[in-house]
């Protein structure tokens, strides 16, 4: 019987990759998202998450950006 | 013409009295403006709309001149046009110029640009992208136009000529601002008397002359030469007269105080502490000669303005040759001097001099020291604040605002105080206590011209975006490393730098990274290789590392703002080892990577601060500046030795030859030196 689960496809690149590992690792149990860990770019996850990843990744985007006041 | 008058009639009906020998075409400007000009102006006055400037009038050969001025006292300078110089003499003697990563000129240029296109439907002279370099700001402030009412400039001429550069026809607001700042030159003295708190201040002394007790001396009005193609002969006769001055003494303790009142949110009278060292008889002379660069005369002339040495700060980068500027000042004064450094590496720059006045050379530390010292260097401390001296000279002033160092303006007694940096910013915004701490800003250099002149080097900036690998970025998210390392910031010369690798900016400021800059600044090479087209047109390196999607890229561009605003260019490099370099790099294999990040983590907190390399190929690293602490005697190597007493073999008789040596007897260093 096969079990068949479904969810979302990631690729990004390894920085990014590292940072969801992050992420995940730093929500309590019930709320972890990743399913399964494809490789250092690929990730299958929850397919709920898709809106709150894109948010957290542009929030710490803005933190490494420096925009000069005019 | 009095200070008080400013009727537009009257200022109409001055210029085309005076200007009969001028050409043609400016007397036409001045009445092809309707009256109604003024009643769009007095709109324009609202804050919010400060940047529209589209109520300006451009005058008709607007091409020809080189200032824009605006009604808040700035004004912009065109670095393109042929009357650049004249301007740029002038502009230096009325108005300060801006530092100019503390504001973005490029949307103001935007606005301007708008404007006159808008008005006369042709290309401006600039393009329509001006970069930071061709273009210069000044600030009309009451300091500005004080000290150039005080070398003898009338307020008329100052509106006349600035009137005569200027593209569009002055605004109110400056014209008034101007008048409003020089008519209170020269009635000070009672008004300031009637204020308590300099009331208080003042000594009487015993011989005091006149109603007043003023001690009345004279001084002479001096102006710069380079005025000559834009002041008529009249005007320069006004200025050669003596004018009387009147004086009263204030307690030494107090003056701090007594120059905070002067400030604009107290009395508003912008103060000018100045030396007048060739009437000082009590203090003894110094003997010294020199010969200084144009730009180093130039801040000079603004120092010993009008024959009297004014207290202020001058802005110079790193290797412009700020030492030999406070050196010039010091000859120039011929009195005694004490020059404070930031650290002990840099207080060896100075040079020495002997004599009965003396030139003191030592540390903002020594001074300030508040705690408990040694017998000997109490001595010398208290002799230091006893004597009178003539300049105050102090290099890396932007450290003066810290609570610390103030204190040692306020222990030492001096006549003038000067102050040199090459950096004039600082995170905490204290910046403006030095106003009154030391005084204005005498001048600032621009670094393009420097370069362009050949006196520093032409430095290319780049930073280079290095990806983390995947364990050390997965380590980077989890913690922050804060540890801080500070080397080479200040004051350590390394002439024979042309490249500089910056690897960790944790945080960094300005300050910081334009000091780094510095270290390579000092300019290399033939002058004709470093012109445009040259060999070396680039001939000094600066790169900076960082690592993509971390903070560093946040500390980074902030910390570039003040190289970008002062014109250099920055370049970014994505990739640097080429792909196929492969194995030949360090750490290219995954283990050999985990193997230092598990170094990293391990190593205790003690460590972080200091690189140990392994092999230190060509004894470079920490030459120059090695800092370590200890006892004086740890440092002469004397720890833990005692004198001992031991004869010579001087009173040997004298015939006894000396026997020739066993070789192999030999001390092992001397073994292989005689054959």
């Amino acid at each position: 019987m096969v079990n068949a689960t479904k969810g979302l496809f990631i690729s990004c690149d390894i920085p990014m990759a590292q940072f969801i590992v992050n992420m995940n690792a730093a929500l309590p149990a019930s709320q972890k998202f990743i399913i399964h860990v494809l490789d250092s770019t690929h990730f299958f996850v929850h397919p709920d998450v898709a809106g709150m990843i894109r948010s957290a990744i542009s929030e710490f985007r803005d933190q490494n950006s420096y925009e000069k006041p005019t | 013409m009095g200070h008080g008058e400013r009727g537009r009639p009257n200022k109409k009906l001055k210029f085309s009295a005076k200007d009969d020998h001028r050409s043609s075409a400016i007397e036409d400007d001045y009445s092809f403006y309707p009256d109604e000009g003024d009643d769009e102006y007095r709109d324009c006055e609202n804050e919010g709309k400060k940047r529209d400037f589209t109520k300006l009038e451009l005058k008709q050969d607007h091409g020809n001149r080189p200032l824009w001025a605006c009604a808040d006292g700035r004004i912009f300078l065109e670095t393109f046009s042929p009357l650049y110089k004249q301007a740029y003499d002038f502009l230096i003697a009325i108005a300060e110029p801006v530092c100019r990563d503390a504001l973005s000129t490029s949307s103001l240029l935007a606005h301007l640009a708008h404007v006159s296109m808008l008005r006369w439907g042709e290309g401006w002279s600039g393009g329509s992208g001006v970069r930071p370099e061709s273009m210069h700001e000044y600030n009309l402030t009451p300091h500005s136009l004080y000290a150039a009412v005080s070398v003898g400039l009338e307020t008329e001429t100052i509106i006349s000529v600035l009137n005569k550069l200027s593209k569009t026809k002055l605004p109110k607001e400056m014209i008034d601002f101007i008048h409003a700042s020089t008519a209170n030159y020269g009635k000070v003295l009672k008004k300031l008397l009637q204020d308590e708190v300099i009331g208080r201040a003042r000594i009487i002394s015993e011989n005091a002359q006149g109603s007043d007790g003023f001690t009345i001396s004279k001084t002479a009005g001096e102006i710069e030469s380079g005025h000559g193609g834009l002041l008529m002969e009249s005007e320069l006769a006004a200025v050669a007269e003596e004018k009387e001055t009147h004086a009263f003494e204030i307690a030494c303790c107090i003056v701090e105080n007594v120059k905070q009142r002067c400030l604009p949110n107290a009395l508003n009278y912008p103060m000018l502490e100045e030396y007048d060292f060739r009437n000082d008889t009590v203090n003894p002379d110094l003997d010294m000669e020199l010969k200084p660069r144009p730009y180093q005369e130039k801040s000079l002339s603004k120092m010993f303005g009008n024959g009297r040495a004014r207290s202020g700060i001058i802005v110079l980068p790193c290797v412009a040759g700020k030492s030999l500027v406070g050196v010039s000042a010091a000859s120039r004064i011929k009195k005694s001097c004490l020059c404070l450094a930031t650290n002990a590496v840099s207080v060896d720059h100075k040079e020495r001099f002997r004599g009965n006045a003396g030139v003191v050379v030592t540390t903002y530390n020594m001074v300030a020291f508040g705690g408990k010292r040694s017998e000997e260097s109490e001595k010398i401390i208290e002799e230091i604040r006893n004597r009178e001296w003539g300049l105050l000279l102090m290099d890396e002033v932007h450290v003066v605002p810290a609570h610390m160092f103030r204190k040692v303006i306020s222990i030492t007694k001096s006549h003038c105080k000067l102050g040199l940096t090459a950096t004039l910013v600082r995170e905490d915004e204290r910046i403006t206590d030095l106003n009154f701490l030391v005084g204005p800003k005498l001048y600032e250099a621009n670094w393009l011209d420097l370069v362009k002149g050949g006196f520093i080097a032409n430095v290319q900036c780049a930073e280079v975006w290095c990806p983390m690998t995947k364990e050390f970025f997965a380590e980077y998210l989890k913690k922050e490393n804060s540890k801080k390392k500070q080397v080479g910031d200040n004051s350590i010369d390394i002439p024979e730098a042309n490249v500089i690798i910056q690897i960790s900016s944790h945080a960094g400021s300005r300050r910081q990274e334009a000091q780094r800059l510095g270290r390579i600044l000092r300019a290399k090479g033939k002058l004709e290789d470093r012109m445009v087209g040259g060999k070396e047109e680039y001939n000094a390196f600066f790169y900076s590392l960082v690592s993509t999607d971390t903070q560093e890229m946040y500390y980074s561009t902030k910390r570039q703002q003040f190289l970008i605003d002062q014109g250099y260019s920055f370049k970014v490099i994505t990739s640097l080892p080429p792909p196929d370099a492969g194995a030949d790099l360090s750490y290219y294999h995954r283990d050999e990577q985990l193997a230092l990040l598990g170094m990293v983590l391990t190593t205790g907190d003690d460590a972080v601060g200091l690189e140990q390399l392994e092999e230190d190929a060509d004894d470079i690293a920490l030459h120059k500046a090695r800092r370590s602490v200890g006892s004086m005697s740890t440092m002469s190597g004397a720890n833990g030795m005692v004198y001992m007493e031991y004869s010579t073999g001087k009173h040997k008789l004298v015939g006894q030859k000396s026997r020739p040596k066993d070789p192999s007897k030999r001390h092992h260093l001397f073994k292989k030196r005689f054959g």
